[in-house]
């Protein structure tokens, strides 16, 4: 029984601790401009976090490397810093967009400028990450995160044209007056939101953090199994909220409460709260993971001692590392940067640093001196390479499609 | 690591994880301390850490501005070492069998100390076939001494840079197939080079001499 419950929080956490600012953000925008038409590149992007985080987390559990000491083993010192580098600044991108998401959240609740919740907010981030237990912090926030709910209640309460909705969907039908370029820097954008290279660096160095086992398999293959695709579908319903609200009336999502209006027209104050304290749990929660991301790459690269179970005495540079992020954070934040701008970065830069990242893990998962008897299956080979050549696809496509389409403002 | 005929240096021990007795991280492999035997063997005898080990493989050209910064500091040029006899156990990560307080040392310097070399400086040479110019891809260690020390047995030697086999050459099955074919459509001109009479390292030019008369494997046939 308790196994059961074990799996069914773990689950849970997942469908919340999946979506997180650039989620919220690109899917916001791309249901307003395009319906549902790019919705199937949800759905391949969520099927690719899944086929990469089941070999990371499976590579945790035989051989209790994490993935970013993968990286360096198999590209060695040079490209591995090429992709600490890359790997890095998306992360700690995506790091400033979530605090800065958090503030701009408890803007729309109280009325105060989000740069004066930036400092309070940054602080009570590192609290988390020195302090608070792992799994308080992913079980607190990962359920609290569950309140996004409300948009998929919302888009039921909305009585869209589910046969519209669904063409849409099925026949990725771009609207008419957006060009194909602009169409394909939004899948791009969304693609590189739903498989943001932290959510493997987290999940793997989670698992070694929790001493994984072989036995531990399963568990973890249903957390990413089903929690992540219903994360999507929380996703999902996010774009198709708002395609119902801003679609016909050819309104642009440019801010947070613009994200969460849609719940506000079908469900009223109550749906909006809920919605609220969603965003703040989410990226909270993927502040938190982001943070953690950045310092496990970097200690994972260096060898140093890391995680967030080991006292900061005995994991000095990594705990240091948390503390300079942060501050960098708050700081970059603080010059008034638009934290949605920089949401849209860092999806965009973490489409590019991809393939440096799934590569090795893609490698390792085929070696039998880690993995023993648990290597990767013809399923998983065929699945893992089809997406390699995705990903190199995206990465190559990103920075031109960038370019030509001004950010998708062409 | 049970596979026939050693373990591969730059594979299997280069930027591997090292983990003490407690289960504490020490650091990376960042370098491997080869000792030159009175009878001419390569003993891997440390484990080189630290970014005097580090950064000449990253970049020389960042090393140099590195030492140039404090030329006074000897460890900027002369990397700290792990001795090899404090390891226990070499699998996904190389464990030790003691703590980790204070264990990475300065080498003793002097004239009664032996000859010592690093895996990069083996792993940068040409190799000079009477046919072509190739280079050093990989170190075979295996137990072929009379004593319980493993040592360089055979070069592996091809185009490229060191560890772009990923392993795939131990192995033939091993998938999945994209990355298998390019990897063995990328490295099949290389080939194997057993140490012994006709092959001579020659450390100030860096380059390995192969005589005509050498056998060389090729390394997608050796392990089957």
């Amino acid at each position: 029984m308790k196994r059961y419950l074990a799996v069914a929080l773990g689950i849970l956490t997942a469908i919340g601790g999946f979506v997180d600012i650039g989620d919220l953000v690109t899917n916001a925008q791309v249901g307003a401009r395009f319906g549902l038409s790019l919705g199937w590149i949800v759905v391949i992007g969520v099927l690719g976090i899944c086929v990469f985080a089941e070999m990371s987390g499976r590579i945790a559990a035989v051989s209790h490397r994490a993935t970013f000491d993968l990286v360096r083993e198999r590209l060695g010192p040079r490209i591995g810093l090429l992709n600490l580098v890359g790997s890095m600044a998306v992360t700690l991108l995506t790091f400033i967009a979530e605090i800065g998401g958090v503030a701009l959240a408890l803007q729309l609740v109280t009325s105060i400028h989000h740069l004066a919740w930036v400092p309070l907010v940054a602080v009570l981030v590192w609290l988390v990450l020195w302090r608070a237990k792992f799994s308080a912090m992913e079980n607190v926030l990962g359920l609290l995160g569950l309140t996004l709910i409300v948009f998929s209640v919302a888009l039921w309460q909305l009585q869209p044209d589910w046969g519209d909705l669904g063409r849409q969907l099925a026949l990725a039908d771009k609207p008419a007056g957006e060009a194909w370029t602009t169409y394909a820097f939004f899948a791009v954008a969304l693609f590189g939101a739903a498989m943001t290279p932290y959510e493997v660096f987290f999940f793997s160095s989670g698992g070694v953090e929790e001493r994984w086992t072989v036995k531990d398999i399963p568990t973890m293959r249903a957390n990413v199994l089903i929690g992540f695709p219903l994360g999507g579908l929380l996703s999902l319903s996010i774009a198709g909220a708002a395609a119902v609200v801003y679609g016909p009336l050819g309104i642009s999502v440019e801010t947070l409460g613009q994200v969460g209006l849609p719940v506000a027209v079908a469900l009223g104050k109550v749906g909006l709260a809920l919605a609220i304290v969603g965003f703040v749990a989410a990226t909270f929660g993927a502040a938190c993971e982001t943070g953690l991301s950045a310092g496990y790459s970097l200690a994972q690269y260096a060898g140093w001692q890391w995680g967030k179970y080991v006292k900061p005495s005995v994991a000095g540079s990594f705990h240091a590392s948390l503390v300079v992020f942060v501050l960098l954070a708050a700081g970059v934040l603080m010059t008034t940067v638009d934290p949605i701008m920089v949401t849209e970065m860092s999806v965009v830069f973490s489409a590019v640093a991809l393939p440096l990242t799934y590569f090795p893990i893609l490698v390792v998962a085929n070696d039998p001196d880690y993995l023993g008897e648990h290597t990767n299956g013809r399923f998983a080979n065929a699945l893992g390479s089809g997406y390699l050549v995705l990903v190199v696809v995206a990465s190559l496509a990103a920075i031109p499609l960038m370019v030509v389409t001004k950010m998708g403002t062409a | 690591m049970t596979a026939r005929g050693g373990y591969d240096a730059a594979l299997h021990l280069l930027d591997r994880q090292i983990v003490d007795a407690d289960g504490l991280l020490v650091g990376k492999v960042d370098d491997v301390e080869l000792t030159e035997d009175p009878d001419g063997a390569l003993v891997p005898t440390g484990l080189l850490i630290g970014l005097a080990a580090l950064l000449p493989r990253v970049s020389p050209w960042l090393h140099h501005r590195w030492v140039r910064m404090a030329p006074q500091e000897a460890r900027r040029t002369t990397p700290s070492a792990i001795d090899i006899d404090v390891v226990d156990e070499i699998a996904s990560e190389i464990r030790l069998g003691v703590a980790r307080d204070g264990l990475v040392r300065a080498r003793a310097d002097g004239p009664h100390e032996p000859v010592r070399r690093t895996l990069r400086d083996l792993l940068e040479m040409d190799v000079l076939l009477p046919d072509r110019t190739l280079r050093v891809l990989d170190v075979r260690l295996s137990h072929r001494g009379a004593d319980d020390r493993p040592r360089v047995a055979a070069l592996l030697v091809g185009h490229g840079r060191p560890g772009t086999y990923l392993g795939y050459e131990r192995s033939p099955e091993r998938g999945p197939w994209l990355v298998a074919t390019v990897i063995r459509w990328w490295h099949r001109g290389s080939r194997f080079v057993e140490l012994g009479p006709g092959v001579e390292l020659d450390w100030e030019r860096r380059c390995v001499r192969v005589a005509s008369d050498v056998p060389l494997a090729d390394p997608w046939e050796a392990d089957r």
